[in-house]
């Protein structure tokens, strides 16, 4: 069997391996960054002088692989979220209900660690992404309670309890809308667990591509529009343009739009958010 | 009596921290090492319990740590711990003389009741 080294840009090693097991690795998406091998793991060359590597490195990963890998650690996240969910903090984060804010913070760190979303690799499916994001939010709201208590003046600590549940959603105010020639521009920011927009008007859900827009602005049907969303405890925005498709003349007043270039991890995301908000 | 000792070898310090901060629960004593030829120096001056080993490291790799260790016979337990858990990586540094093989991103209480076991399976009380 020919063993081999591989070298990544950082000159860290994996080796020996054989042929079949550098295969593998490449068709599970595992290594990216061969920068030099060797074959007696003293005498690196580059990976171009090892057409045999070359060509195994470069076989594509399988699709489904990666991601039935992101489905189970997306569903054992939400598992996980859901053990937790009454159970009091010092149980999730395994400390003594009475520990010190050193305890607290070391056990904070340590298991915020797994579930920091800047850590994902930059193919993690939307729904891993959302559940990473939830479980990082679920760990700091308790860590911010525990901090709480140890505030000078605040009283001596009982375990802080489970989060309560969060309260109903306020009534949805009006969108900012703003005319760019002929174009409206629409910026949206939802609030954690709520999806109404891609759900209260049955003829432009999500399920069409489509969001209602609360607002006063008199639009017309077909006008261009262009939809920036932003979701509270994501970094990132979305972005689409669409066109009007339905005009409300009752109250509330308001619009729908079609999003027409919707890429599908921008459904994914829509679709995550939405069941997240009516799990 | 000396607690026992579990060696922590990843050349990422991050890595070996929340390691060592998932160990603060269990009775042992931690030693730190961030290459594989550290390792193994670690390991012949003294012999520890546990070894918590990466295996793409800087200079010699984990699977070249575990073929050094093989023939010395050791009563170690050697825990891997690598993101590279295909099957057949797996087999392999389980042959090697691997005992266990932990997938990052870990979980601390996995590393836990892991290295736990590895401590019993020892001989170590833990």
């Amino acid at each position: 069997m020919s063993d081999y080294w591989l070298a990544d840009s950082e000159a860290r090693v994996l080796g020996p391996v054989s042929l079949a097991v550098v295969r593998d690795l490449a068709l599970r998406g595992k290594i990216q960054d061969v920068r030099a091998v060797s074959r007696d793991g003293r005498t690196f060359v580059p990976l171009r002088e090892m057409p045999e590597l070359m060509e195994v490195l470069s076989l594509p990963p399988k699709q489904g692989e990666a991601t039935r890998a992101q489905a189970e650690a997306t569903q054992q996240i939400r598992d996980w979220l859901a053990s937790i969910k009454d159970r009091p903090s010092h149980e999730v984060f395994r400390v003594p209900a009475n520990a010190s804010r050193d305890a607290w913070r070391a056990a904070f760190f340590a298991l915020i660690h797994r579930y920091v979303p800047s850590r994902l690799p930059t193919d993690a499916t939307p729904e891993l992404r959302l559940a990473c994001e939830d479980a990082f939010l679920a760990l700091a709201e308790r860590m911010v309670a525990i901090e709480r208590m140890f505030r000078p003046g605040a009283a001596v600590p009982p375990p802080p309890p489970p989060p309560s549940a969060p309260s109903p959603l306020p009534p949805m105010g009006p969108a900012q809308v703003t005319w760019r020639g002929g174009m409206i521009h629409v910026r949206l920011h939802l609030a954690r667990g709520d999806a109404r927009p891609f759900t209260m008007d049955p003829e432009a859900t999500w399920k069409q591509d489509s969001l209602a827009v609360h607002s006063n602005e008199k639009v017309m049907v077909n006008t261009p529009a262009e939809v920036t969303l932003s979701f509270e405890g994501h970094v990132t925005q979305m972005h689409a343009t669409g066109r009007v498709v339905g005009v409300k003349t009752t109250h509330p007043l308001g619009f729908s739009v079609r999003l027409l270039d919707l890429g599908e991890d921008q459904r994914a995301m829509i679709r995550a958010w939405v069941a997240r908000a009516q799990a | 009596m000396s607690l026992p000792e579990v060696l922590i070898v990843d050349d990422d310090r991050l890595l070996r921290t929340m390691v060592k901060d998932a160990l603060s629960d269990v009775p042992c004593t931690v030693r730190e090492a961030d290459s594989g030829d550290a390792a193994l120096n670690a390991i012949t001056e003294r012999e520890p319990a546990v070894v918590v080993l990466d295996l793409v490291m800087p200079g010699k790799s984990g699977l070249e740590v575990l073929k050094a260790l093989k023939p010395k016979g050791l009563r170690t337990r050697i825990l891997v711990l690598s993101s590279l858990d295909t099957e057949a990586l797996v087999q392999q540094a389980m042959t090697d003389g691997a005992h266990g093989y932990l997938a990052k991103p870990i979980h601390p209480l996995d590393v836990q009741n892991v290295v736990r076991a590895a401590l019993e399976a020892v001989g170590a009380k833990s």
